[in-house]
């Protein structure tokens, strides 16, 4: 049996299970919408027009699949090794479950791991509270100088500098109604902003004796582009931005009017 | 033949409309120009670069403009996708994986620049020949769906997400309807559109509208890219050196059948629900290999081999944009993110469709083509040294390009957590060998499933009997009991039996 697709099998068979689970949740939620009685906003129904039918009809369908799918999966090789002792009633002798190999984080896992801890701050705790240019700043940085190399200093040191400034505003201001506000977890940001280009940069430079072009200009780049599409968000296709009371987006915003605008209005 | 000439009529009035404003040549060739680069640089592509710009044009500017930005930048990245291809081995895009073939033996030869003309002319053509396919179909089948009732909506719907995931998947075909169904289930969330009854929000309002599409198709497309993108870190390849790009007509000729055949293909498969230029690619290569007179050379550097895949691929897009007319559904993942677009503007395909539009849809396929042929023959060479942006440099530009489109469309801070969730969801999904597509087409077409169903019940009093006495219902069941029932190891072990094997 070739390893990988033992091993594409056996993420199956918990993909299964957890489908299955999942299914068999959401038919248990189906089984509390009205099912005989659908009388609503004046119109007259029954069972065939219940907000529950095609619910009921598509979880069912997933929970059938779903045990295909085990089967499938069971049947190519792809039960765990534990289950397997567990079910041949070894579980808890010599070779037990507590035996078992962990599998190791590959190098590819971990930059993964990084990479998602990254995007969560960045969308989770940032984007919300901390002014656009800023923050898309910081992580557009941390991005190109953390996973531009193989390193996995770099893509710690470029996590730690998102992450920080990410903690420090959830717990700051962690209520909706304080995200628009103007206050220090952007003035926090841009600090981290500039530690990580200066800390990115000297450690790039002492692992591989020079700095590529790639990251010189990425702290630039950084800067330019999350403004220059701000600006055309903003101004150009009248969209919304993202925290519209942050420290650059306020000044851009005031000059447009205030500064710019009278010019072409030749006022 | 009244309606064809009136048809045509309305086709050259929007031609012109488009050939004497000056705004569309700007968003025309900027347009194809991006989706080149977006297709040339692996890590990024069709479906990506009109989702991105679906969210960065929103509903804010007149469909009208923002259709040619978006058809441009399809069809672009289609073709861009042929430069790695051919140079460095590395399809840029999914659909042009085929084009590598024989487009790097042809480089190892030395005929790189043959190649990219070649490719060049052949997406052209493929584009032109989607053009007018989709003008000659689109009539006939709007006439046809006017016929089409609830209960042939409901089964069109069901037959989509299953074709799709049935072509889709990669693995095992049971992952695909697995992943169209739970498109479907996401679909669900919200308040049911017949009764209005609040379905699976856990009390979150947002939730009351249910999962909006802009922030699903960044979550499908954008996030698992940039995630994988970054796991990988920078694609690098020797540029080889690239002579003579612009082919000579006999050369053109020579391949005339194969660009004939493989357009016909490419619209044929782009017609199919979901299925996307991909298949098309590697569907035309393999019958043109196996209707080749020297199918020894074919993946040696064979340029029928490269011109079967590439106008498959941009033939493609007319063909795809044929059921999201007719139906509203959408026949490729990047169609699917143009009913997005479409969606977000309120316009509904479909029978109702303003035939103005349909016809300036067509006419912006046909400008796109030309502007293939003279970015592709003027500006190659720059493309070309776009291929030495590393991934790890833009990857993270498309992350807060997806971060500013998903949150301005309209949800906000909301929008952009769905999106996470969705990505990472995706991501995983994807290592598991889920196919995306048909999730995102069961999102999309779960809303018309689930109140066509519904209403076709209601209006037959609960009677089932209208799915096999209704002509197009009963041939669309048919053809669902046939797919379904064709995944079975018993019946596929009868299959066999009934058709016997060539010795």
């Amino acid at each position: 049996m070739d390893p990988d697709k033992t091993a594409l099998r056996r993420g199956d068979f918990w993909t299964a299970l957890f489908l299955i689970a999942l299914s068999i949740f959401f038919l248990a939620r189906t089984a509390t919408l009205p099912w005989v009685d659908v009388s609503s906003a004046g119109v007259e129904g029954d069972w065939y027009n219940s907000a529950a039918l095609v619910p009921f009809l598509i979880f069912g369908a997933l929970l059938v699949l779903a045990v295909g799918l085990m089967v499938v999966a069971v049947r190519d090789g792809g039960l765990p090794e534990g289950l397997r002792r567990v079910i041949a009633g070894r579980a808890f002798g010599g070779r037990g479950v507590w035996s078992l190999p962990r599998p190791a984080l590959t190098a590819g896992s971990q930059r993964i791991v990084m990479v998602s801890v990254i995007l969560l701050a960045y969308i989770v705790a940032l984007v919300p509270r901390v002014d656009f240019v800023v923050s898309s700043a910081l992580v557009i940085t941390a991005l190109i100088l953390g996973f531009h190399a193989s390193r996995p200093r770099a893509a710690a040191i470029a996590a730690a500098a998102v992450v920080l400034p990410a903690a420090y505003a959830m717990v700051a201001n962690f209520p909706s109604s304080a995200w628009q506000a103007p206050h220090d977890d952007d003035w926090v940001t841009l600090a981290c902003f500039a530690l990580l280009v200066v800390v990115g940069l000297v450690e790039a430079k002492l692992a591989e004796g020079r700095i590529d072009r790639a990251r010189l200009s990425a702290p630039v780049m950084a800067l330019v582009v999350p403004f220059l599409l701000v600006c055309a968000m903003a101004f150009g296709f009248r969209q919304n931005v993202p925290n519209s009371g942050g420290l650059i987006f306020t000044q851009v915003q005031y000059h447009y009017y205030v500064t710019l605008r009278p010019l072409w209005q030749g006022s | 033949m009244e309606g064809a000439l009136a048809n045509a009529g309305l086709f050259f009035a929007a031609l012109g409309d488009l050939a004497t404003d000056p705004a569309a040549y700007a968003y025309l060739l900027l347009s194809v120009a991006l989706g080149i680069v977006f297709g040339a640089l692996p890590g990024l592509t069709a479906t990506l670069a009109v989702t991105i710009l679906t969210g960065f044009f929103g509903n804010k500017v007149p469909v009208e403009q923002s259709l040619i930005a978006l058809i441009g930048v399809y069809a672009g990245a289609i073709y861009g996708g042929s430069y790695p291809s051919i140079l460095l081995n590395i399809p840029g895009t999914a659909a042009s994986a085929a084009t590598a073939m024989d487009g790097h033996p042809l480089t190892r030869q030395g005929k790189g620049g043959q190649a990219l003309g070649l490719t060049t002319t052949a997406s052209f053509l493929g584009t032109v020949v989607g053009a007018i396919c989709l003008l000659a179909f689109v009539w006939v089948l709007l006439a046809l769906a006017r016929q089409i009732a609830s209960p042939e909506k409901a089964l069109l719907a069901l037959f989509g997400i299953l074709v799709s995931g049935t072509l889709m998947s990669k693995d095992l075909v049971i992952k695909g309807w697995i992943s169209g169904l739970v498109g479907l289930a996401m679909a669900m969330v919200g308040l049911d559109p017949i009764l209005s009854e609040d379905r699976f929000t856990f009390g979150w309002s947002y939730l009351l509208s249910g999962f909006q599409v802009v922030p699903v198709l960044m979550g499908a497309f954008a996030i698992p890219q940039i995630l994988d993108g970054l796991r990988v870190g920078p694609i690098t390849g020797h540029l080889p050196q690239v002579g003579r790009i612009v082919p000579g007509l006999a050369s053109i000729r020579r391949h005339g059948g194969t660009v004939a055949r493989s357009g016909a293909i490419g619209v044929g498969i782009g017609a199919l629900p979901g299925v996307g230029e991909d298949v098309a690619g590697w569907v035309s290569y393999g019958v043109g290999r196996n209707l080749s007179r020297e199918p020894e050379r074919f993946g040696q550097g064979s340029f029928d081999g490269l011109l079967s895949s590439e106008t498959a691929n941009n033939a493609c897009i007319g063909g795809a944009l044929i059921p999201l007319l007719v139906l509203g559904i959408p026949g490729s993942p990047p169609a699917a993110a143009l009913l997005g677009a479409l969606m977000i503007n309120n316009v509904t395909p479909g029978p109702t469709i303003d035939p103005g539009l349909v016809m300036r849809i067509v006419a912006i396929l046909v400008m796109c083509s030309l502007a293939i042929l003279l970015l592709g023959f003027v500006f190659a060479r720059v493309f070309v040294s776009a291929l030495k942006l590393p991934q790890t440099l833009f990857l993270p530009i498309i992350l807060v390009l997806t971060t500013i489109g998903s949150f301005s469309v309209g949800g906000g801070i909301n929008d952009l957590y769905i999106m996470l969730v969705i990505g990472l969801v995706v991501y995983a999904a994807g290592k598991a060998h889920f196919p995306i597509a048909p999730l995102v087409i069961g999102v999309i077409l779960g809303g018309l499933f689930d109140e066509s169903l519904r209403r076709a019940l209601l209006v037959s009093d609960g009677s089932l009997a209208m799915f096999v006495t209704r002509p197009v219902s009963l041939v669309l069941l048919v053809l669902i009991a046939m797919l379904v029932l064709g995944q079975l190891p018993a019946f596929r072990r009868l299959g066999a039996k009934l058709v016997p094997r060539r010795a």
